[in-house]
């Protein structure tokens, strides 16, 4: 069936191109082709149940070259800004309706137009995204929000997650800032205009990313979801989420410079020739890697369209208890749960009426077909509300047998040339730019939920005669009191390949420049808003912890404590006296709200003061990141990137580094950066993210954050983004201020 | 004449053998398990569990109390048995002790007693913030376990029968 619709698609794709032509005309007729052909795929594809073993679905790509195309015209629009750039708007009606999700029709999720596949978002540095979202929610019972119209259903935007951009919500109405803006807080029947710019050339503070000059927003992947305390577990599971891309889908492809030596400063190959062979051989997948709880009759080898309920409710991954997840088969006349992992093809089950589904693209255990010499980009993003994926590349013939090993070969490195939606390298010079380093290999891939990579699956750098077959799969996680199952995603197939490339994939790194403009100091203005607590203070060698806590009390919300500490070399970290002036809390985010939804900034909150118009210091800032609980955390912060302190960064803070990496979840969870220094080492390669994993039981996670860019200036939050903690307290407010007349 | 003759030898039987009973059971002692903020367990001989999953391990007699301390702070901790080692998968044995307001027949495998119970609703299995005493009985033979409410395997103990 599914070939009947790819034919049908490609028929429609060509007549498209027949009466659109020039609609592609930006990176090239090649990207135009494979886009437009997923845009009219996706579109006659969703018109019927997918199966498992299919071929990936593609998702709708709203952008410049996309728009005006029939299956995004109600979704998507693009106007020119009249500076080479453009306005991308997406429309999003959140709606209570049935969606197709791994082959079950599911009655009654809640999700953006009536779909459970959220269009991905195109757009360049220099562009500005923007959203117009409608709250058409039906109201549903909700526990456990502090404020009174959890029942009715509100929602609001993060848009989005993973941009040093705007939240544009100056005080006092931080609830109307129509940027990147958590607070609004739209009721059901209600409307809301987002407009994000997104900073292009020239016009993004480097030292973001540690570096003096100024460079674009980042290239690479990024999300959009509904951030709504206290409900946004349910919606985002729901799939009320999406891909935002900053660059075109290939943007991060680059081949990189081979040397003879690595001080080598000539280059034996082509860069420019070899990036644009790499980026002709590259077929992008965009994948949306979502989990979500059904109530079944029919189990999920038989569910060819049959119904199933949605049961957010059911959120038993983690298991407490460890408990195994199984899949239910028939032995005999009986069924019976199996725990072969084997089995698990996009699913596992804790009991026989239920399933929880892990989808790509809302399909169970779908197939990637590359044509031999071609490479795949796969662009995935964890958007689930709340698992966590250690992804991995078995043989099919292993993974059969449970005999997925690095140590046998059959388990083969993945390629990560971006993660959380940056390149892994510090901002270069544009001759640097030239000579790219080569990208690193992983043998698997901690993908906590929000977080995003871009992984580059070669076809073409070795000769095989047959097809080879391997699976995507999450090798699972226990730790502390989490239990995330191992599961199957898909089947990637590589057909055979006629030549063996010798060009290697690169880092894109960002790149710096150096404008001249005007600094001036505005710091007369500068009078802490009311419920700043003081900003640490970087000459004392300050650094902020951040502790997760449990509840006080049986059932009561968990909490955040911030504190400023001043070190002591005589104690050890955990007994470093805080400043008891800058402690804030411990609170949960409830602490915040008021009855109608809203935030009172007048209670005591974090603040960080920035004069970004003099471009002198930096706020480059250490955190220590705490969790007490038993249960593993997943910090991020909006609005920013951070990486993990080096051992030197410590000892300048008077911490004694303890062990650098926790394998106590059963994969490794770096906590330090084991390179030394980032100001002294010209090879230093920092890794950026914006959610990390911070281990269970009193472990700690110590990173490095700037904030030193004008869009950062506004009110936003950190938090955990296991969206379940996070509705239960795990969230606190952030405001980040310069002096007048920046906007606030 | 005849009573002194009495009590005479009730004495002469009676004391040895209540010398005989306390020289084989040693003076019962009070051992201090304290919950820290580093969310571990620490017993005033100087043990400590590590957040790695390194429990604690003491040693009691019979008769012998146990006072499981938790100072007040931001990071909640309480006391319940379990039925394996902490890092084994156990599941709670709130069996093994007989808390405060409970009929003692309802706990036949006790082998804690919660002491200082007047007035006062019980903490075992709670989190709290305080002391929870506990006695060991005549019944207490093979080593038990016992995990934070909070912390489970994280923060996990044994105690074991003096030798």
């Amino acid at each position: 069936m599914s070939s009947i619709v790819f034919r049908f698609g490609l028929q429609i794709f060509r007549i498209s191109q027949r009466l659109v032509p020039g609609c592609c005309t930006r990176t090239g007729s090649w990207s135009c082709g494979v886009r437009g052909y997923a845009v009219i795929l996706s579109f006659a594809v969703l018109t019927q149940v997918a199966r498992a073993d299919d071929e990936l679905i593609q998702l709708l790509v709203c952008s410049a070259e996309t728009s005006g195309q029939p299956a995004v015209n109600k979704i998507c629009t693009v106007k020119p800004l009249g500076n080479g750039h453009n306005k991308v708007k997406l429309n999003l009606t959140a709606e209570t309706a049935p969606v197709e999700v791994g082959g079950y029709k599911v009655k009654n999720t809640e999700n953006y137009n009536g779909n459970y596949l959220t269009p991905v978002i195109e757009v360049m540095p220099g562009d500005t995204v923007a959203a117009h979202l409608e709250n058409r929610l039906k109201p549903r019972p909700h526990g456990g929000m502090a404020h009174g119209d959890a029942d009715e259903n509100p929602t609001n935007l993060h848009y989005f997650h993973g941009g040093i951009v705007s939240p544009n919500n100056p005080r006092p109405n931080v609830e109307l800032g129509t940027g990147d803006n958590i607070y609004v807080h739209l009721k059901s029947g209600g409307d809301f205009d987002f407009e994000v710019p997104i900073p292009g050339d020239k016009s993004l503070d480097a030292r973001v990313l540690e570096e003096n000059g100024y460079i674009s927003h980042p290239s690479g992947l990024n999300w959009y979801h509904s951030h709504l305390h206290g409900i946004s577990s349910d919606q985002v599971i729901g799939g009320m989420s999406g891909l935002l891309s900053v660059g075109d889908a290939k943007a991060n492809v680059k081949a990189a410079c081979r040397r003879n030596t690595p001080t080598d400063k000539i280059c034996l190959n082509d860069v420019y020739k070899d990036t644009a062979d790499l980026k002709k051989e590259t077929v992008v997948r965009y994948a949306l890697l979502r989990d979500i709880p059904l109530k079944i009759t029919t189990l999920p080898e038989d569910a060819s369209g049959a119904d199933a309920v949605w049961a957010p409710q059911d959120q038993d991954f983690p298991t407490p208890e460890h408990k195994d997840c199984a899949v239910w088969k028939k032995e005999g006349s009986e069924l019976k749960p199996n725990l072969d992992e084997s089995l698990r093809k996009g699913y596992c089950q804790l009991e026989k009426e239920s399933v929880w589904l892990f989808t790509l693209n809302g399909q169970r255990f779908p197939t990637i077909t590359l044509d031999g010499n071609h490479n795949l980009l796969l662009r995935i993003g964890n958007v689930s509300a709340n698992l966590a994926y250690v992804l991995e590349l078995c043989d099919e013939a292993a993974f059969a047998l449970n005999k997925c090993s690095e140590a046998d070969g059959s388990v083969i490195p993945l390629t990560i040339i971006s993660l959380d939606g940056v390149v892994p390298a510090k901002p270069v010079s544009p001759d640097d730019a030239s000579k790219p380093v080569a990208a690193f290999d992983v043998n698997n891939l901690l993908l906590m939920p929000a977080s995003r990579a871009e992984i580059y699956i070669r076809n073409d750098n070795k000769l095989h005669q047959n097809s080879q077959t391997y699976v995507l799969r999450t090798k699972g996680l226990k730790g502390g009191i989490d239990n995330w199952p191992a599961v199957a995603l898909a089947r990637i197939v590589l057909k055979p390949n006629s030549f063996a490339s010798e060009v290697i994939v690169a880092r894109n790194a960002p790149v710096e420049e150096f404008p001249s403009r005007p600094f001036t100091s505005l710091l007369e203005e500068a009078i802490p808003p009311e419920g700043c607590v003081r900003d640490l203070e970087s000459a004392q060698t300050e650094y902020r912890r951040v502790t997760f806590l449990d509840p006080a009390s049986e059932g009561g919300p968990w909490r955040i404590k911030t504190e400023i500490v001043h070190p002591n070399a005589s104690a050890k970290e955990t007994d470093q006296p805080p400043v008891s002036e800058a402690t804030v809390g411990p609170f949960p985010f409830e602490n915040y709200e008021r009855k109608d939804g809203l935030v009172d900034w007048t209670k005591k909150h974090v603040c960080i003061f920035i004069d970004h118009s003099s471009h002198s210091g930096s706020h480059k800032q250490l955190w220590v990141l705490r969790n007490t609980t038993p249960a593993l955390h997943n910090f991020h912060i909006h609005q920013m990137k951070f990486r993990l302190a080096t051992i030197r960064e410590l000892e300048d803070h008077q911490i004694i580094p303890p062990a650098s990496h926790d394998t106590s979840s059963g994969t490794d969870i770096q906590v330090y950066d084991e390179q030394n220094s980032s100001e002294t080492d010209p090879d230093f390669k920092p890794v950026w993210h914006d959610t990390i994993p911070v281990p269970p039981n009193n472990q700690r996670v110590f990173l490095i954050m700037s904030f030193d860019a004008e869009q950062q200036i506004g009110r936003f939050v950190f938090h955990c983004h296991i969206l379940k903690h996070e509705d239960k307290g795990l969230m606190a407010p952030i405001e980040v201020w310069g002096p007048k007349p920046v906007l606030q | 004449m005849r009573k002194l003759w009495k009590l005479v030898s009730v004495l002469c039987v009676g004391l040895p053998a209540m010398f005989s009973i306390s020289s084989t059971r040693a003076a019962a002692t009070t051992l201090v398990i304290t919950g820290t903020q580093d969310v571990t367990w620490k017993s005033d001989d100087g043990q400590e569990s590590q957040t790695d999953g390194h429990p604690l391990i003491v040693e009691v007699k019979k008769g012998d109390a146990i006072d499981i301390q938790i100072p007040s702070g931001d990071i909640p901790h309480g006391f319940i048995t379990i039925n394996n080692r902490g890092d084994a998968n156990p599941s709670p044995a709130p069996d093994l002790v007989l808390a405060c307001g409970e009929n003692p027949q309802s706990k036949p495998n006790k082998v804690l007693r919660e002491t200082g119970c007047t007035g006062t609703p019980s903490v075992f299995g709670k989190r709290f913030a305080g002391t929870l005493k506990l006695e060991v009985l005549d019944t207490f033979q093979a080593d038990i376990n016992f995990w934070c409410v909070v912390h489970k395997q994280g923060m996990w103990g044994m105690i074991k029968l003096k030798p």
